[in-house]
C-alpha cells in the first residue's frame, strides 16, 4: 500500500549512526564542513554528538554553504557510515529546538514511527 | 432510503457496545451514507501525515474513508516533494513527511486546471496541499484542490504538532450526529429488545 519511493524516517543524527540496518532516513543539520571532489559533506546538530557523513554525489548544483542548516533525504549506508542524500534542502531559519521537541513529542504518542 | 450499517455491536443484556477494534479503531455503529456530510469533519480538510493516509479505512459500504469512526473526504498534508512526474493530462507529487509518501495528483481537466503553482513546484520544495482522498491502484492518494509552495521550514513541525492536536482532541472524539445516532439505536433496540437493521 505504499509509492516505491521509501520515506525517509525523521531522526537525529546520534540515532542513524546507531542503526544496524540500511534504511532511508530524513536528517535536519549544519553544514561542518564539504568537499566537492569527494561529493561528501559532514554535518552537526546541538541534538547529537556525532558528525553525519553524507554522499553528495546524486544532487547537482547544490549551493553548499557552510554553517547554514540543511536538510536531507537518503539512504543510509551502515558499512559506508554514511547517508547518500537524493533530496537536499538548505532551510535556514528553522526552529530547530521545536523541531526537535516536536518530534520527540509526536514519538510520545505514536504519530511518529520509532 | 438506505438502511444503516451493520456494525452496531449487541450484548446480551441489549446494550449497544462500541469495541475497540487494532489500533484503537472505534468499530462503533457506522453512520449510514446520507447521514456522512452531518459530520463535520467530512467536510473539513483532515490535518493527516501520510502513514494515517496510507492506514486510512475504508468505509464498509467501500463508498469513503473514515478515521477513528468518522467519515472524512478530505485531507492535509505538509511534507517534500520527492518525485515529480508529469503526464499529458496530469501531474504527480510524491510527497514525504517522514511517515510516509503519498502521491498527490492535478488533472489537466479539473476546474482551473494546472495552474502556474503547480509548475514552479521543484524536487525537495516543502508543500502543504489538501484535497479529496481517492483509492487509484490499491493506493490511497490525494487529488489536489490547492497546494502552496512553503518557504517557512517550520510548517512541517506545525503541521504534525496540528495533526497531534486534533487527533487527540477532536478526531478521537465521536461528532454529535454520532452520539445521536448510537441514542437512537439504543432507544429503538430497547423497544424491540432484539437484533435488528434501524433505518434513519
Amino acid at each position: 500500500m505504499q509509492s516505491h519511493i521509501p520515506s525517509g524516517k525523521i531522526a537525529f543524527i546520534d540515532e542513524i549512526l546507531a542503526t544496524k540496518a540500511n534504511e532511508s532516513f530524513r536528517v535536519t543539520g549544519h553544514l561542518a564542513s564539504f568537499e566537492a571532489s569527494k561529493d561528501v559533506a559532514t554535518i552537526t546538530s546541538t541534538e547529537s554528538k556525532g558528525k553525519l557523513l553524507i554522499r553528495t554525489n546524486l544532487l547537482e548544483d547544490f549551493p553548499f554553504k557552510i554553517g547554514a542548516l540543511f536538510q536531507f533525504i537518503g539512504e543510509f549506508n551502515v558499512k559506508n557510515k554514511a547517508l547518500r542524500a537524493r533530496v537536499a534542502r538548505n532551510v535556514d531559519g528553522m526552529d530547530t529546538k521545536l523541531y526537535a521537541e516536536a518530534i520527540k513529542l509526536c514519538r510520545k504518542h505514536g504519530r511518529l514511527p520509532m | 432510503f438506505e438502511s444503516c450499517s451493520h456494525f452496531v455491536v449487541h450484548q446480551s443484556d441489549g446494550r449497544v457496545a462500541r469495541e475497540r477494534g487494532e489500533h484503537g479503531r472505534h468499530l462503533l455503529s457506522m453512520l449510514p451514507t446520507q447521514c456522512w456530510g452531518l459530520d463535520p469533519i467530512f467536510w473539513s480538510n483532515v490535518k493527516l501525515t501520510a502513514q494515517d493516509i496510507q492506514k486510512l479505512d475504508l468505509h464498509p459500504s467501500k463508498k469513503g474513508f473514515s478515521i477513528l469512526g468518522h467519515p472524512i473526504s478530505r485531507a492535509e498534508i505538509v511534507g517534500t516533494v520527492v518525485e515529480i512526474s508529469l503526464k499529458h493530462n496530469r501531474i504527480t507529487f510524491s510527497v514525504d513527511d517522514g511517515t510516509g509518501v503519498v502521491n498527490c495528483t492535478r488533472f489537466s481537466d479539473e476546474a482551473g486546471g494546472i495552474s502556474s503553482t503547480f509548475k514552479k513546484i521543484n524536487l525537495g520544495d516543502l508543500v502543504r496541499l489538501h484535497g479529496t482522498l481517492a483509492t487509484y491502484r490499491m493506493q490511497t492518494e490525494i487529488r489536489i484542490c490547492a497546494i502552496h509552495l512553503e518557504e517557512n521550514f517550520d510548517t512541517l513541525t506545525l503541521h504534525l504538532l496540528e495533526s497531534l492536536y486534533m487527533f487527540t482532541k477532536v478526531y478521537s472524539k465521536p461528532s454529535k450526529v454520532q452520539i445521536e445516532f448510537e441514542e437512537r439505536q439504543r432507544r429503538s433496540d430497547n423497544k424491540s429488545n432484539k437484533c435488528e437493521m434501524g433505518t434513519i
